[in-house]
């Protein structure tokens, strides 16, 4: 047998747990300030550049980072707790979160010298924003079928092209892009694509918003009309753009928020439905719990792979199809349990609100950040399938 | 048995579909939400014109005097386009109800009206904690009622007591007074959230007896069933055509078996649908004694089926299933309030205790 | 449309019920249980006689080869019937269901007189020899060979998942005639009888303990060139017909799934759970659960009629069969999967409990071996949405 999936257990030191501790602290006290809702009515994370500011601050930003580029030089899986604290909680932390979770660490592995010092210390301190900029209208899956291209001009690029589904770049100041700058061969269609920093305040570059379902602004498509940026944008070597990449979209794979997403909504129908329940919702509830325990238990050991310095692809891939159905499940099994009693349409049921914004939200979950159908694509070709 | 239609029938879906393509473009459906139209009247009016507004209203009072099935055929094509027209409430609930409770006066009063396209009728379904007086005065609630907003008349089905309900009409002019706004994430359609606090309206001149409200029962579960089954065939229609036109790694993404899979699973799904619904909207005039349990039945599966289709098809579109830019959110956001407002979503369990009751 | 039977249909409906209750009798089952082997295959083979005088046996077929011209739907009344009164396997299906069909379409006037007749009323078992070990789903690939010899074809290779073959009296072979042509334009079908000499047949050993199918050895196997059926490199239009009949006939498992609804049922109130305290059927995920086997098993016989309909009474039926089969096999398996699920819940100290484990048992390891036959539930899902939904290859 060619394959090796393992999820080796994880057991968290004294050093995360009081970690977890002061987090906690904080969280309370920001709840306290109305800075992060009681009682959250949406799912997802929401923008907050104070509140990105003020984790840098606290110096929760940039954990696993050099202290020389601002970092903390902390581990994987202290990185793991802070991370789900804030998640759990509804924190908005949106703002940061890209360039936390994968463009600084893009930076940390590829980036030149002077790439690293101008912006990890500034992600770190939560005053600087990064958006995605990879998928395209015909290139959503098939990523290596881009054709936004980067053309070598006198001292930078000219960037002539479009993307799509970048959230947050009306709001971000850098996209971490990867543009086509040689044609592909045959034998390798993902040659000749190079990763680039865009500043997003650079003059030519369209923002467009596109609504989601949910009525809301969070993606966009970017038009670059020959916008032209310098030779230091370039992240890494030329035309190896691909195998960056890939490493960038493993972090953004292998985290919690791949099934914390609904978790608030969990947490309020097992309030709402209190201890009187009868053995039915008991046991629909109990079997949600198994999930999310067993959810929790695999990625913590993901987050463990990645502080031994190996590159859990199939795990992380793993984790997130099933992380990613079970946030939908949840969904269906509140709506089920709750739209049949009384008060389910009283105007202050927050809990409602909460659930029907999960149900609007739920479709993207098995989409973003790689379909469910690539996602076993990959698992299989870890089982050696393809 | 002769599990099929007739040709006639099959001439009906046909000139339905015509009829529905050119009244209730997609364009007039996207819109619809901000129009702050009751409903499409444009639509309404064809249907009138074609006399699908009086399938189950009879002849002498303006009707075509077809049947269940034929207004499940209506009903399964407005789902498709996603029109917002009030037909189930109306030419169906209401004039099958006006039909046989009103007397002539009443009959004459509201039935041409209906079949002409003059009248949209909302219905505020039995509720148990609703009331009439003796001099007509009603107490209740009731939310959310499909069309409400609007409707020039809404009729009320309340305790009558001994075994039976009472159908009582209520005007328009009273309507807007008692009707709130209920908005939705469903934008195809406007409901409303009803409150009845003393008013009173004309009441139909007989009872509503037990086989009575099984007949209603079973026409809005069957009716409601037929029309989100409209809605999950053109959701797979529009999942597979995606599916054979999107190209991604150098073929159309139709080509890979996991789409391929999916979009069978989703075909058999639907035909297993199909055959339960049809049966329930048979039942409804050939057997009546079966017609409530196999109604609830069929809007038990659609409630499950049509909403996983439309889910489905969001995410064959991928990225762009998630925005507004297409019509995929649209079937998911119809199928999320078809399963609440015909009653909550249904339980097929109501199969099995009827077995187990006549077993005990 | 007309969801009951009509005047007729009820009369012959009671006709079948009565025919049943005095010929399918506890001793008929107590007789078919005692016996084994080509015993019990001369036993089906005069039930198979019995239903054909009775006129059950073919009803749909012209009446020029043994039917009553009846329409398709007054077979389907059979089929019901026989379902309900928990009629053994059919082991004669093959032949009737399958390999008549397609004679009666697409083979020559004299061999449509020869067979046809003799299938009908069990005088000959007939079995298929299509797939090969290395040739199951993609079958169009396969390599057993039918070479001509002067006025004769000579056969060599193997064939597999034969089914009753070790009893039967002809093998409907589809073998490769043609190597230069692309695959399927290569292949014929013939009439092979198994008593030829050179043909060695081997059982093999099903997950359900019992032996129903076998490899078949053809070695330098001589018949007779007028044996071919339909034309010469034109065996594969005579197999997809016959796939095309067998996923119908594979699809009245629909009609056996509402009696085992009925026998789900009845396990659950006839069993508490292993600590005393309840009836299975009163546990709420119980209910849910046969509730949503049963809703599906009404579904399964809706569909056999609806589709049915579809096409007029005697021609080939489409791939919406595909939709029939693969719904009623995934149904079947599923409703076993749930039965086991129930003893397993059970009380098994109590010898009444463990008897009903005992048969359940056997009946579930069956089921896994119907989403694989006629074509597996992923070929089906290929079908269905290239032929149905006309997605790409």
């Amino acid at each position: 047998m060619s394959w090796d999936v393992r999820f080796t257990p994880i057991v968290l030191s004294e050093r995360c747990e009081t970690l977890r501790g002061e987090v906690r602290d904080f969280l309370a006290q920001q709840r306290k300030a109305g800075i992060i809702p009681e009682v959250p009515t949406r799912v997802g994370m929401d923008y907050s550049a104070d509140f990105s500011r003020s984790l840098g601050e606290r110096g929760w930003l940039g954990w696993r980072w050099p202290k020389a580029y601002g970092g903390h030089e902390g581990t994987a899986l202290e990185r793991y707790v802070i991370t789900e604290e804030l998640l759990a909680t509804g924190a908005p932390v949106r703002a940061h979160w890209v360039a936390d979770r994968q463009s600084g660490p893009v930076l940390l592995t590829f980036g030149s010298e002077a790439q690293k010092q101008n912006y990890l210390p500034r992600i770190a301190a939560g005053e600087c924003f990064f958006c995605i900029g990879l998928s395209e209208p015909d290139s959503g899956s098939d990523l290596a079928s881009l054709r936004c291209r980067a053309e070598k001009i006198d001292g930078g690029f000219r960037i002539t092209g479009t993307k799509l589904w970048t959230s947050n770049a009306h709001r971000a100041h850098y996209m971490l892009a990867l543009f086509r700058t040689a044609p592909a061969t045959s034998e390798n269609r993902r040659s000749g694509l190079s990763q680039f920093i865009v500043d997003l305040s650079t003059p030519g570059i369209e923002v467009r918003p596109v609504l989601n379902l949910a009525g809301e602004h969070d993606f966009n498509e970017v038009h670059f009309d020959g916008v032209e940026i310098p030779d230091d944008s370039l992240v890494g070597a030329l035309n190896k753009g691909w195998g960056q990449a890939s490493a960038e979209l493993a972090y953004e794979r292998s985290g919690p928020e791949r099934w914390l997403s609904t978790y608030h909504l969990l947490a309020r129908l097992v309030e709402t439905l209190g201890p009187d329940s009868s053995e039915d919702i008991r046991r629909q509830i109990g079997e949600l719990l198994v999930d999310l325990v067993t959810l929790r238990q695999m990625s913590l050991s993901v987050a463990g792979m990645l502080e031994a310095g190996k590159e859990p692809t199939v795990q992380a891939a793993v984790v997130k199809e099933i992380g990613t159905r079970f946030e939908q499940r949840i969904p269906r099994v509140a709506h089920q349990l709750l739209s049949a009693r009384s008060d389910y349409d009283d105007q202050d049921n927050t809990v409602r609100d909460l659930l029907e914004h999960a149900i609007l939200w739920s479709p993207a979950f098995t989409i973003r950040g790689g379909t469910t159908e690539i996602l076993r694509g990959i698992i299989a070709r870890g089982l050696g399938l393809r | 048995m002769q599990f099929s239609f007739t040709e006639d029938q099959e001439m009906i879906r046909q000139s339905v579909v015509e009829l529905v393509a050119r009244a209730c473009p997609i364009s007039e459906v996207r819109a619809f939400g901000q129009s702050g139209a009751a409903y499409s009247d444009r639509l309404w009016q064809d249907l009138a014109g074609a006399g699908f507004l009086g399938a189950l209203i009879p002849e002498a009072h303006g009707g075509s005097e077809l049947g269940m099935l034929e207004a499940g055929i209506v009903l399964e094509v407005l789902g498709g386009a996603l029109a917002s027209v009030p037909y189930l409430s109306t030419a169906v609930a209401a004039a099958d109800l006006i039909g046989r409770l009103g007397n002539d006066a009443q009959k004459a009063q509201w039935l041409p009206k209906i079949a002409a396209g003059q009248i949209s009728v909302a219905i505020a379904g039995w509720s148990e904690s609703a009331s009439v007086s003796n001099d007509g005065q009603i107490q209740g609630n009731w939310a959310p009622v499909a069309h409400a907003a609007g409707a020039d008349l809404l009729l009320a089905v309340l305790n009558g007591g001994g075994g039976n309900a009472q159908v009582v009409v209520l005007e328009n002019s009273n309507a807007d007074a008692m009707v709130e706004e209920f908005p939705t994430m469903d934008s195809t359609r406007r409901f409303g959230a009803v409150e009845l606090a003393g008013t009173a309206g004309e009441r139909l001149e007989k009872p509503l007896d037990p086989a009575g409200r099984a007949r209603l029962g079973a026409i809005l579960s069957a009716g409601a069933a037929s029309e989100m089954m409209g809605g999950a065939t053109c959701a797979m229609d529009m999942a597979t055509n995606y599916a054979k036109e999107r190209i991604q790694f150098g073929r159309p993404i139709g080509t890979f078996q996991a789409i391929k899979h999916m979009l069978a699973d989703q075909l058999v799904a639907l035909e297993g649908l199909r055959s339960i619904v049809w049966c329930a909207l048979w039942s409804i005039d050939h057997a009546p004694e079966e017609a409530l349990l196999a109604a609830v039945t069929a809007k038990a599966v659609a409630d499950k089926v049509v909403l996983q289709i439309a889910s489905e098809n969001i995410q064959v579109h991928g990225g762009s299933g998630f925005t507004t830019d297409i019509d995929a959110h649209l079937y998911v956001k119809r199928a999320q309030l078809d399963r609440i407002v015909w009653g909550p979503p249904s339980h097929h369990t109501d199969f099995l205790e009827q077995r187990l009751a006549e077993l005990a | 449309m007309r969801l009951r039977d009509s005047i007729e249909e009820a009369t012959f409906r009671d006709y079948v019920r009565t025919w049943l209750g005095e010929n399918l009798t506890e001793q008929w089952r107590q007789d078919y249980a005692s016996l084994e082997g080509r015993e019990r295959i001369d036993f089906l083979r005069k039930w198979q006689g019995q239903l054909y005088e009775a006129g059950l046996a073919v009803r749909s077929w012209p009446s020029s080869y043994g039917g009553k011209d009846a329409p398709l739907t007054e077979d389907l009344i059979v089929f019901e019937e026989l379902a309900k009164h928990d009629a053994p396997p059919d082991v004669f299906r093959i032949g009737v269901r399958i390999i008549a069909p397609m004679l009666m379409k697409l083979a020559r006037a004299d061999q449509r007189e020869n067979y046809v007749p003799r299938i009908a009323d069990g005088r000959d078992l007939w079995s298929q020899g299509f797939s090969e070990p290395a040739f199951g789903s993609d079958l169009s690939a396969l390599t057993t060979r039918a070479v001509r010899q002067g006025d004769k074809f000579v056969i060599n290779g193997q064939k597999v998942w034969n089914t009753y073959g070790h009893l039967a009296d002809y093998c409907l072979l589809l073998a490769r005639t043609n190597q230069d042509a692309p695959p399927h334009k290569g292949l014929s079908t013939f009439v092979v009888p198994l008593s030829t000499k050179g043909i060695d047949i081997r059982p093999l050993r099903q997950m359900n303990g019992q032996q129903d199918f076998n490899e078949i050895f053809f070695d330098d196997v001589e018949i007779d060139e007028e044996a071919l059926v339909g034309e010469l490199d034109g065996g594969w239009k005579v197999a997809m017909t016959m796939l095309d009949f067998e996923r119908r006939g594979i699809s009245v498992l629909g009609f056996g799934c509402r009696g085992l609804y009925e026998k789900l049922i009845a396990l659950a109130r006839a069993t508490r759970t292993r600590d005393g305290d309840q009836y299975l059927i009163d546990l709420p995920d119980v209910r849910e659960n046969i509730a949503w086997v049963g809703v599906q098993a009404r579904i399964a016989v809706l569909n056999n009629h609806r589709f049915a309909a579809m096409h007029s009474d005697n021609s080939v039926p489409g791939p919406e069969t595909s939709v029939q089969k693969l719904h009623a096999t995934e149904l079947n398996k599923t409703m076993h999967a749930l039965a086991l699920d129930l003893i397993g819940r059970a009380d098994l100290t109590n010898p009444q409990v463990r008897k009903s484990f005992s048969s359940w048992e056997r009946e579930y390891l069956t089921s896994f071996g119907m989403t694989i036959a006629g074509g597996t539930s992923q070929i089906q899902r290929n079908i269905i949405s290239e032929r149905l939904l006309g997605l790409p290859r």
